[in-house]
């Protein structure tokens, strides 16, 4: 959200593009980062919980 | 510490999967899918299956990204032949890991998780591709990129209040429109991206064309492309079919109210999409901001896959309302920015 509002207001002003790819990036990352820890968090936890593993049998 | 609550970890064990039904399409491919996972060593898991399948599309849509990410550049031919067969493949492996984990007894709440958790990564980038083999303008990517997302938002949260997970409306479903995605790169490496950029305004008689002159709207409707074309009636139809999909679950509901504000509140994600699309980084980078926003969007999917298998009504848009006022600013902002100093009209 704090990213859409970055890159609003760099868009407002006219800023180069270039700082916009910085909002974007740095967006990206926390999302890739969000994602994953989430997943992997949550899919130990199912795995630890039940008993059983992801990728084998 | 995990996502999971205690209460939502017992509930886990009773989770079921209930199917929402077959197409009549459904039925003809499900042969070939009951001789396929014949083949399937016995061992695999099938969150295995789905995770290859998961890899094949990501690298068909990371393989074009390569040529092209703004939807405006010619891409090589045999890049959509590579991503019909990643398709293909992906569908396969897609359709037959539910079978494979009955197969060896391995169905669990986790498959439910990562098949559908990967479904909803997989679809971001399989309707990038679609929108790079049409070379539809911008705006029309965005929308194609939300009714998706709306529509397979809709599916799963009408599973969380039905407890049926519907993959179709009437005889059409996924499975359909994976395979007329198949059908666009085929055709599409066969013919070229120009094949899409036909108009019809070329095609139609010259009297009708000076009497559409006269009228702005009918004249812009006639001057998009093919692919443009397709794309908004494809959009209408999803739109529509999550709109029936939502009205038929609303009444299923146990809270009406709180339903229909964990609907609402996935929109939050829409708005700032639409908000990210107006801005001039998705001219130069409009595969990357989607990617983005599919990363975000399959999150959200996740943690409502969650709350349905957990049986725990513990809704992250919902954990995150307090963005909205935020999000007010920011269509504020986007609405009033020709009045800032130094800004372009829109």
């Amino acid at each position: 959200m704090l990213c859409t509002i970055a890159l609003l207001y760099l868009d407002a002003v006219h800023a180069d593009v270039f700082y916009m790819k910085i909002v974007y990036w740095i967006c990206f990352t926390i999302n890739v980062v969000w994602v994953f820890g989430f997943l992997i968090l949550t899919i130990n936890q199912i795995t630890a919980f039940l008993g059983i593993k992801c990728f084998s049998v | 510490m995990g996502y999971i609550t205690k209460e939502g970890l017992e509930h886990l064990k009773e989770y079921e999967y209930k199917s929402g039904g077959m197409t009549w399409f459904d039925e003809k491919v499900n042969y070939f899918w009951e001789f396929i996972v014949k083949f399937m060593p016995k061992g695999m898991a099938p969150n295995l299956m789905t995770f290859i399948g998961w890899c094949c599309i990501l690298a068909s849509y990371l393989n074009m990204l390569r040529y092209d990410i703004t939807f405006d550049h010619d891409i090589p031919r045999w890049c959509f032949f590579f991503a019909t067969i990643c398709i293909f493949a992906f569908v396969t492996l897609d359709a037959i890991d539910g079978k494979q984990a009955r197969r060896n007894n391995g169905g669990s709440p986790l498959g439910q998780l990562f098949d559908h958790g990967c479904d909803s990564y997989t679809m971001t980038f399989l309707m990038l591709g679609i929108c790079e083999a049409l070379q539809i303008e911008k705006n029309a990517v965005c929308m194609l990129f939300i009714t998706t997302q709306i529509m397979f938002w809709t599916a799963n949260w009408s599973e969380n209040h039905t407890g049926v997970l519907s993959t179709r409306v009437g005889q059409i479903g996924v499975t359909e429109g994976q395979h007329l995605c198949m059908l666009v790169h085929i055709l599409t490496g066969i013919y070229g991206q120009r094949m899409w950029q036909i108009k019809p305004i070329n095609f139609l008689p010259q009297q009708f064309l000076n009497y559409a002159k006269s009228h702005v709207f009918i004249t812009k409707m006639l001057s998009i492309t093919l692919g443009t074309t397709l794309v908004y009636i494809f959009s209408a139809l999803v739109l529509l079919m999550a709109f029936v999909m939502f009205f038929r679950t609303l009444p299923q509901a146990k809270s009406k109210f709180e339903a229909a504000s964990q609907y609402l509140s996935s929109m939050l994600l829409v708005i700032m999409e639409i908000a990210w699309s107006r801005t001039k980084l998705y001219d130069h980078y409009s595969g990357l901001v989607l990617v983005n926003f599919g990363f975000l969007a399959s999150l959200i999917l996740c943690k409502l896959i969650i709350c349905t298998v957990t049986k725990v009504f513990r809704y992250s848009i919902l954990d995150e309302s307090a963005k909205v006022p935020f999000l007010t600013f920011a269509v504020h902002a986007l609405h009033n920015c020709s009045a800032l100093p130094g800004c372009r009209s829109r």
